[in-house]
């Protein structure tokens, strides 16, 4: 199965609009910000749509994963004076190795059981982040985390942090296209459709689900790398358990197990998110009843509609 | 030490009865509901809002709130669950998940953020055994709990209408083909679920402050209670509510009042490790 031709010129198409895009809006720093904010949360959304799209499981502890990057970060460039880049990396495998860690038990265990563990793993890391006073600070947080140094090149403006979070997120989209395709990306379908059924045909589950977890969880240190040194500063409250729904709600919003469905459902999100902010604090219950409409009228997201009007179209055609 | 234990019991008792409702509504319909710990403090808030806002006795808002939480429970069934009970469970958990962002964040919009307190039915008082002193309030919790679980084990083998929610539970095809209105008992159980809660927050509420937080701290709790008894097992579920709450307090006072969520976290991953079914549960770890 390759890339149609369609399916190339409109992702060529959207890259060139990803590409040009910042530069109608380079004077508002207000849009900026929600693009580079956008960007960070399409790949965290990536990390979750590999265990979520590509093995059917629930994870609402995305937000330990995502904490325990921009931790690590932040920790390997201002305490070791590490440039930023390797740090992103190591810090990144850190968060993959605790995926894979919390893989070990979590694989064994399927449904609700895997929602608890999740669960309790992000809350886990967030208080130990809150009472670890001397290495995290705790509620004060971790603050003037230094913008990143590419060379003689420092990524401080939000227009040039644009590039960076665009570059990136290229990376996760084709690791993700190439893991679908490859021999992984089947297996792991294969166990979320019938985890026997996989076995039987020498998918070994264990192996499988590691390798997703620990995927999945390195990008989501990734964004918590990338946000670390975006924002400037970071606190225990940013990564509670409501990161970890939103990111959950913004898989689901786009069209969990696709390409397009994270980058459509975190960018709807962060915008929708932002608007709702005019009423205040109703925004939080409107969100609430949102995720409980979107559950009842479009399961499979923005994506499962575009589909399901696509079908309805060519159904019409060959009648 | 002993009072240390018997508040811990106390705490340990009240996750137990959210534990109780939880596990109800999971058997009827397959799901988890994350739900329910904001449905237990709402439970705690309509009476909060009966005494505060309305100026009514503590007997009449208990009444007030079992009513308004028979409504929340029908709404809880029409709105996160009935429209979604042909699809997948993982559906109908992510629906309780916005339902309780929904129900948390009304709570922050109607309460605001600050801890609020109701009064306990039977005050302030101390009870005094030997030289152990303990609020009545902790012994009334104990009273409740067991008549509860006493009660329940009544009402599903000996009424009619007890049986006919075991049966729903058990299997619901086969509840249908023998004539019991399948779609009419789950909405009974989350009626059910929902009068508990109330009980739970109200005596919840006189031992914390109610905030817009404390449901979800209470359903993670709960979770962990359910697991260390193994989902399915009434009896299970108690002793995990029990165990829970001592340990608890223990190592708050003893060994570290900062990590001690953590030490619950750590024995909610070590049972799900090394005893996935709890001590007590049936295998039920493929259950989805």
């Amino acid at each position: 199965m390759g890339f149609t031709k369609r399916q190339m010129i409109v992702t060529l198409i959207c890259f060139a609009a990803a590409v040009v895009l910042p530069i109608f809006f380079r004077g508002s720093r207000y849009y900026m910000n929600l693009f580079n904010l956008a960007g960070i949360f399409i790949i965290l959304t990536f990390s979750l749509n590999y265990i979520h799209g590509y093995l059917g499981l629930i994870s609402i502890g995305q937000a330990g994963f995502f904490a325990i990057g921009a931790y690590i970060t932040a920790g390997l460039t201002m305490g070791l004076g590490i440039n930023y880049f390797p740090a992103l990396l190591l810090a990144s495998i850190a968060a993959a190795l605790a995926g894979v860690l919390l893989g070990l038990p979590a694989s064994r265990i399927g449904g609700h059981y895997f929602v608890l563990i999740t669960l309790a793993f992000g809350e886990i890391v967030r208080l130990i982040i809150l009472n670890w006073k001397e290495v995290t600070h705790g509620t004060n947080g971790v603050n003037n985390i230094p913008p990143p140094r590419l060379g003689p090149l420092l990524i401080e403006s939000r227009f040039a942090y644009y590039y960076l979070v665009l570059f990136f997120i290229i990376v996760t989209m084709v690791v993700a296209a190439s893991v679908r395709r490859s021999k992984y990306g089947r297996s792991m379908l294969a166990t979320k459709v019938g985890e026997l059924a996989a076995n039987v045909m020498g998918i070994n589950p264990l192996s499988t689900k590691l390798i997703n977890f620990g995927i999945s969880s390195f990008f989501a240190g990734l964004a918590g790398g990338l946000y670390a040194s975006y924002i400037g500063s970071i606190s225990p409250e940013a990564f509670d358990v409501d990161l970890s729904v939103d990111i959950l709600t913004m898989t689901l919003v786009g069209g969990s197990g696709t390409i397009p469905g994270p980058v459509i459902g975190a960018t709807a999100l962060v915008f929708l998110k932002e608007w709702l902010r005019a009423v205040k604090e109703y925004y939080m219950i409107i969100y609430g009843a949102g995720i409980v409409l979107i559950m009842i009228f479009m399961p499979y997201g923005i994506m499962g509609l575009l589909r399901r009007v696509r079908d309805v179209i060519s159904s019409r055609e060959v009648r | 030490m002993i009072q240390e234990i018997v508040s811990g019991l106390s705490i340990g008792c009240i996750y137990a009865m959210t534990g109780f409702g939880f596990v109800l509504i999971y058997n009827a319909v397959g799901a988890v509901n994350f739900a329910y710990g904001e449905i237990v403090m709402f439970g705690g808030y309509f009476g909060y809002l009966a005494i505060q806002s309305f100026g009514w006795s503590l007997g009449l808002a208990f009444l007030f709130s079992i009513l308004a939480m028979a409504g929340l429970g029908i709404f809880n069934d029409y709105f996160a669950y009935f429209p979604m009970r042909h699809r997948p469970v993982v559906t109908v958990i992510i629906a309780s998940i916005g339902l309780s962002i929904l129900l948390r964040n009304s709570a922050l919009a109607i309460w605001g953020p600050d801890p609020v307190k109701i009064k306990s039915f039977v005050g302030d008082q101390l009870v005094h055994i030997g030289n152990v002193v303990f609020p009545l309030h902790q012994l009334l919790i104990f009273i409740v709990t067991a008549f509860i679980f006493v009660g329940q084990v009544f009402f599903f083998s000996r009424t009619s209408i007890g049986r006919k929610l075991e049966a729903t539970a058990q299997d619901q095809e086969m509840a249908k083909l023998m004539g019991i209105k399948v779609n009419r008992m789950i909405l009974l159980t989350f009626v059910l679920a929902a009068c508990l809660a109330s009980i739970a927050g109200f005596l919840l509420a006189p031992l914390w402050f109610l905030e817009p937080d404390v449901g979800l701290y209470i359903i993670v709790k709960a979770f962990i209670a359910i697991v260390i008894g193994g989902f399915g097992s009434v009896y299970g579920l108690m002793a995990g509510g029990l165990f829970l709450g001592v340990t608890e307090v223990l190592v708050a006072s003893h060994l570290t009042s900062e990590y001690k969520d953590v030490i619950s976290f750590l024995i909610l991953v070590t049972v799900l490790i090394v005893l996935p079914q709890g001590f007590f549960g049936e295998k039920v770890a493929e259950k989805v």
